[in-house]
């Protein structure tokens, strides 16, 4: 794992928080520089928290991800961009501000992109700052905590399984593949 | 002055255009009235959750706040409710989405190519002469729209026509059985004419020249949404009189008058030949004085019943019949092909072009992804520029318009 920065989608916080394993995360990622979420990320996160989504509130504890930076309006103008880019153009974009921030943070910190987000995951691999490798979804933390000795293989199997039960999905490239030697080290 | 300032007056603008009373937009806003007054002013932030629910509000996008020197700051807030259906906003929506789109990939290097900066100026003589002018002018760039068989699909070739003459991008979506008969963004920038589908050809064919008419008519940036095609103002009355003459040039008229005669099969021919409504062709001759008035109201009487009855041929009613057949939904050409370009280099997503097809977001990722595997592998073993679009077009047998 490069030491940069990790920047954590909604959609992967909620994946691990939902599997009760968030200290896997911290694990694999806690020790990596700052930052790791975007304000609407926990903004995101606290709105579903005060819907009552329990699991929600338990990331919002935790304090390994540290206090979100503050985005200048030429950043923000650039978020507004890129919540275009990621919408359907039905309408102007009433969401996507949370992958948008991340994706912007993740590019001036010379940072990755966590997101389990099947569009954004695409969009942000093709983005010339990021590319494939500075891209990376749940099965790929859970790679990296199977090859830190964080977690066995099988760990990361019943995590998955602990995700989807919860109704987290991963993304579709992933569909009919988990079992333990998906996450070997050497797959 | 700073940018809270700048934007906070934009927000004021705005809101007094779009007729919003200051209670009830800070309400919306969750703010007091009171702090309202103060980000108008330039004292407070306003959030960026709460700037989007205000353009949401006033129907712009929220770059009509941020940059109102672009595209979006030149269109107009939506109209007011009670002045247009529900689905005229939503469709209002859907164009002020579609050019921020444009926008974006404007940005990120893929520009428009528009061909209307050669239109000719108007003289500010009277509506009608302007749209004849404007008719002839485009009819002669267009081409014989009424080349090939009389059973050809004429719509299909007039929105080809336009992409291709034109670079003005035509997109057919449903807009709902209620919905706007078609709409019209007229900026130089990005031209683009949106159709409704849910109408019958002959009806969505002379609604797609009228916003012709509007987007070469209309000096400047305005939104054009047509519920109706009622001549309720001159710039209603030009696109009228420009789509009729249009797709019924007279010459065409009287060609066909002299080689079939005056009777009922020739009717019938001159509208699968120009594909347009039986109404729309009686006013075109009475205009013409090809009929007098008598005659017209005469077959405006019968109607369109009466003279499948006439015909007494029932191949040349089932073809008459079959002309009325909804057209097909279709993407916009240009912004489907620069969306497919801004996907390969990471300007846009995949989202917006599943939007423009009509296809759920994953499948379009899941294609697009495949495509990719096949075109990295041919960069990998030759070195030689990827040819992202064509690629990409393969995979997905996505392309809007026959070429």
């Amino acid at each position: 794992m490069d030491d940069r920065p990790v920047l954590h989608d909604a959609v992967t916080l909620r994946h691990f928080s939902a599997a009760d394993c968030l200290d896997v995360l911290e694990g694999v990622h806690g020790s990596l520089p700052e930052p790791r979420v975007a304000p609407a990320v926990l903004d995101e996160i606290g709105a579903a928290a005060d819907e009552g989504e329990a699991h929600c509130t338990q990331i919002l504890a935790e304090s390994w991800l540290g206090d979100p930076p503050e985005l200048t309006r030429d950043e923000r103008r650039l978020v507004n961009n890129l919540r275009i880019a990621l919408s359907d153009g039905r309408r102007p974009p009433q969401g996507h501000r949370g992958e948008a921030q991340s994706i912007v943070l993740a590019e001036k910190h010379d940072g990755m992109l966590a997101t389990d987000d099947n569009a954004a995951y695409q969009f942000a691999t093709r983005r010339p700052e990021l590319g494939h490798s500075r891209v990376i979804d749940t099965v790929e933390i859970l790679r990296s905590a199977v090859e830190q000795d964080i977690i066995t293989a099988q760990d990361a199997v019943d995590i998955a399984d602990d995700m989807a039960a919860a109704d987290r999905w991963l993304r579709p490239v992933h569909d009919g593949q988990i079992r333990v030697d998906y996450f070997e080290p050497d797959f | 002055m700073g940018e809270a300032a700048d934007i906070g007056r934009r927000v004021q603008q705005l809101r007094v255009e779009a007729g919003a009373p200051l209670d009830d937009v800070a309400g919306a806003l969750g703010l007091t009235a009171e702090e309202l007054t103060a980000v108008e002013r330039g004292a407070l932030d306003i959030g960026d959750a709460e700037l989007t629910t205000f353009a949401d509000l006033v129907g712009v996008s929220e770059l009509a706040i941020l940059e109102p020197d672009s595209l979006l700051g030149r269109l107009a807030v939506a109209p007011r409710v009670g002045d247009a259906t529900v689905s005229a906003r939503e469709a209002h929506r859907r164009l002020i989405a579609l050019a921020e789109i444009h926008h974006v990939l404007r940005d990120g290097g893929h520009e428009a190519q528009p061909a209307v900066a050669s239109v000719p100026a108007g003289d500010d003589g009277r509506w009608l002469d302007r749209a004849n002018q404007l008719a002839e002018w485009a009819g002669q760039r267009l081409g014989d729209l009424t080349s090939g068989p009389p059973e050809a699909d004429r719509f299909a070739s007039l929105t080809t026509a336009i992409e291709y003459q034109f670079g003005v991008d035509v997109m057919v979506e449903s807009l709902g059985e209620d919905g706007p008969l078609g709409m019209s963004l007229t900026d130089p920038e990005f031209p683009f004419i949106l159709i409704n589908a849910d109408v019958i050809r002959p009806r969505a064919m002379f609604t797609l020249a009228h916003e012709l008419g509007h987007v070469l008519a209309v000096d400047g940036s305005e939104i054009k949404i047509d519920e109706d095609l009622r001549g309720n103002n001159d710039e209603e009355r030009l696109a009228n009189a420009f789509a009729a003459a249009l797709l019924m040039p007279q010459q065409g008229i009287n060609s066909l008058i002299e080689e079939h005669g005056r009777d009922a099969r020739c009717l019938a021919m001159m509208i699968r030949y120009f594909g347009v409504s039986f109404e729309s062709l009686i006013y075109r001759l009475h205009n013409l004085q090809v009929i007098n008035a008598a005659g017209r109201d005469a077959l405006k009487n019968a109607g369109l019943h009466g003279l499948l009855r006439a015909l007494c041929d029932t191949e040349e009613s089932a073809m008459l019949l079959a002309a009325r057949e909804r057209p097909p939904r279709k993407p916009p050409h240009h912004l489907t092909t620069r969306c497919i370009r801004g996907i390969w280099d990471g300007t846009i997503s995949a989202a917006p072009l599943a939007g423009l097809l009509d296809v759920e977001t994953d499948e379009l990722v899941e294609k697009l992804s495949k495509a990719w595997e096949t075109a990295d592998a041919i960069t990998e073993d030759y070195s030689t520029p990827k040819d992202s679009p064509d690629i990409v077009r393969q995979a997905y047998d996505a392309d809007p318009v026959a070429v």
